[in-house]
């Protein structure tokens, strides 16, 4: 679909970035000490801490990927948000007043507060930044995806745009700035978010008039032609006469008892009346260079069944290798929340441990509320008349837009500062890693504060550029699909090591070393040879991978533990400092 | 090693290990809970198109349940966690005339206190 210029998104955006960036030269004095740039000084109120992880946590692929899941796929984006959610409860239950009580800046603080171990803190630091890179490629991305149609500009315009935001609040006030930002950031999208659901409860649902049914339904085809332009139903690509531009689709087919229009709904009559509905839900199948998006109608209760996305079909398959992958998706999320260190450093913010308790609390409060919001945006689009075939990622700005303009603005700009909190928070922990971890590993000593700091901004500025580059090289992947590679990376190399070290007596550095190491390398192994990265990376038949199922956590996760276990238990325990 | 601004706080050990082993149990219910849940999606996943509560297919009514739960969990653990911060003992001997008042002494904390 072409998008024209929408001027009151780009005053929005611009506002909001304005004020994001008057904020952070406001607070650059309280980010004078390494404390104060990297933890805030402990000094953050765990109310605003706790909305700040909110803003942390709801990435792009949150916001953007599960909305447009849900939107396409139906219930499927939900197990998304479940899982997400559900790897809050082992943060609170397990790590987050242990991790607080250890740690100072970084995760490897944590996880070498007993051990003083250069292997445990260079292995921990190299996974926080393959960690945080592999979560940056899809938010830069997802940059790039909302700023095309917004502003009429390239994609590397906008992945350019928010890299350099980004390193703009961070070298500016490190965590004190990225903090309220974030807060900022995660108060707007819940709010705005909970705005759009009343304004769906409120409009229920109409169904399709009988004579608009064979236009609106009509197949469309998307052919690239051999000089590269785009040829929509036959004819050239645009809005101009002889030209052809592709319908915004989501249709209601059949309402319960006849009906033709529901009118308001309350939130629970809401599903009762989708479950009985027939929607068009829309496919595509493409042969060679051309597209042909197709409407299939279906059940709603369908619609809120699993198994509908490609990537989780294995949901309904006869084969347990299918079934496996899905399962192991599902612990990748459990386990992959409480091992991301952009989200672990937030525990530091806080003054002590009852305030990372309070925090995490109003972190899942917030966080959940937004999630159970996200069945009714995705439903909600679905059925919303404006989304773009070609774009799943557009769902939810475009759902905004069938209410009104101004609406479409104010979520696009609250899906960009979606982005700019969390890239902030990842370059945060990347650079953390560089000036508290690798630099004291090679130079031997610990810098001094002030130093730190010098080398922290470099950092920054050399992540946010390589940020910067890995977004407009990956354009092209799937958003939801890179952000699973970091949680499964997490999870395998972060967590064992994590809660061994915290609550295993008998951990040793080595084994502490080899988990991180050993979890890192076979979860890279395994993304890089499974079939969808066959498929989706390297252009290749998914049946060419050896690689059983595509999910590495049910494998790899057990195999971290395992080779902690092991090597702890071959080697001689050091004195442990446990505070 | 300095380890962060509350490294000087005394903390309680027995309200600590008791905090802990509350986590460790609230953890391994919901972990129990969400491992029917996906057992349910793969092996049972016709129950999930049945209506048990409010006219509402399972699917809804599970995937709802579970974030609440999650929330209500979160909260729960937040209500009945002892405080592991111990009082600051003044020694009213030796402390400046303007912080001297009644002396707490060394114990564990109760709930809520200094938090």
């Amino acid at each position: 679909v072409i998008y024209e210029v929408n001027y009151t998104a780009v005053a929005i955006f611009s506002l909001i970035v304005g004020l994001t960036l008057w904020l952070s030269v406001f607070l650059a004095k309280n980010a004078r000490s390494a404390a104060g740039f990297f933890a805030a000084s402990g000094g953050i109120h765990w109310f605003v801490n706790g909305v700040a992880f909110a803003g942390d946590y709801l990435s792009a692929a949150s916001f953007l990927g599960i909305c447009g899941m849900i939107a396409f796929y139906g219930y499927d984006g939900f197990l998304y948000s479940i899982g997400y959610l559900a790897g809050w409860i082992v943060a609170l239950l397990v790590i987050a007043e242990p991790l607080k009580r250890r740690g100072k800046y970084t995760f490897a603080d944590a996880l070498d507060s007993a051990f003083q171990s250069k292997a445990i803190r260079f292995s921990a630091s190299i996974s926080t930044l393959v960690v945080s890179v592999f979560y940056l490629i899809p938010q830069m991305v997802g940059a790039g995806v909302l700023v095309q149609p917004l502003f009429g500009l390239p994609h590397w315009v906008g992945v350019t745009m928010v890299g350099a935001v980004v390193v703009a609040i961070v070298m500016t006030a490190g965590m004190v700035s990225t903090t309220y930002v974030q807060f900022l950031k995660g108060g707007l999208l819940v709010l705005f978010s909970l705005v759009l659901t009343v304004l769906i409860l409120n409009r229920g649902f109409t169904v399709l008039p009988e004579a608009e049914r064979a236009r609106r339904l009509a197949d469309q085809v998307v052919e690239k032609t051999s000089d590269g332009r785009t040829r929509v139903n036959g004819l050239p690509q645009g809005t101009g006469a002889g030209e052809n531009d592709l319908r915004p689709v989501g249709e209601v087919l059949a309402l319960p008892d006849g009906r033709t229009s529901t009118g308001p709904l309350g939130p629970w009559e809401f599903f009762r009346v989708l479950q009985d509905s027939e929607i068009a839900v829309w496919r595509s199948k493409t042969e060679g260079s051309k597209t042909t998006y197709f409407a299939v109608p279906t059940l709603g209760r369908e619609v809120l069944r699993p198994g509908n996305h490609p990537s989780l079909q294995g949901i309904r398959s006869e084969k347990w290798t299918d079934r496996i992958n899905f399962v192991s998706l599902m612990l990748a999320l459990f386990c992959g929340t409480a091992a991301l260190p952009h989200i672990l450093i937030r525990y530091y913010t806080v003054k002590d441990q009852a305030s990372a308790r309070k925090s995490t609390i109003v972190g899942i409060a917030t966080i959940g509320f937004f999630y159970l919001l996200t069945l009714y945006l995705g439903l909600g689009a679905m059925t919303s008349g404006a989304l773009d075939v070609t774009d799943s990622n557009m769902a939810a700005p475009l759902l905004a837009r069938s209410f009104s303009n101004w609406l479409f603005a104010l979520i696009s700009a609250v899906a960009f500062t979606t982005v700019l909190g969390t890239v902030s928070g990842l370059v945060i922990a990347a650079s953390g890693a560089v000036a508290h971890d690798l630099i004291q590993i090679f130079t031997g000593r610990a810098l001094e504060d002030r130093q730190k700091i010098v080398v922290a901004k470099i950092s920054a500025l050399i992540v946010g550029v390589i940020a910067i580059a890995l977004g407009i090289a990956f354009q092209k992947m799937n958003v939801n699909y890179l952000v699973g590679w970091a949680f499964s990376v997490a999870a395998s190399a972060n967590l064992p090591a994590l809660v061994m070290a915290l609550f295993w007596q008998r951990a040793t550095r080595w084994g502490i070393t080899a988990s991180i190491l050993v979890g890192m390398a076979s979860s890279l192994t395994w993304i890089l040879l499974s079939g969808e990265t066959y498929v989706n990376v390297y252009g290749l038949p998914a049946d060419q991978s050896w690689i059983p199922f595509s999910q590495p956590g049910i494998v790899t996760i057990p195999l971290s533990f395992v080779t902690l276990i092991g090597v702890s238990l071959l080697t001689v325990p050091r004195d442990r400092v446990d505070l | 090693m300095d380890h962060g601004v509350n490294q000087h706080q005394a903390e309680d050990p027995a309200a600590v290990a008791g905090n802990q082993r509350l986590g460790i149990w609230l953890f391994f219910i919901y972990a129990a809970i969400y491992l029917a849940y996906i057992a349910v999606c793969v092996l049972w996943t016709d129950l999930l198109d049945q209506q048990l509560i409010g006219g509402l297919v399972n699917s809804v009514v599970f995937g709802f349940g579970l974030i609440v739960l999650a929330i209500v969990v979160a909260f729960i653990y937040g209500l009945a966690c002892r405080s592991t911060i111990l009082p600051v003992v003044i020694d009213p001997h030796t402390a400046p005339a303007e912080t001297r008042g009644p002396v707490e002494t060394r114990g564990p904390a109760g709930p809520g206190a200094g938090e």
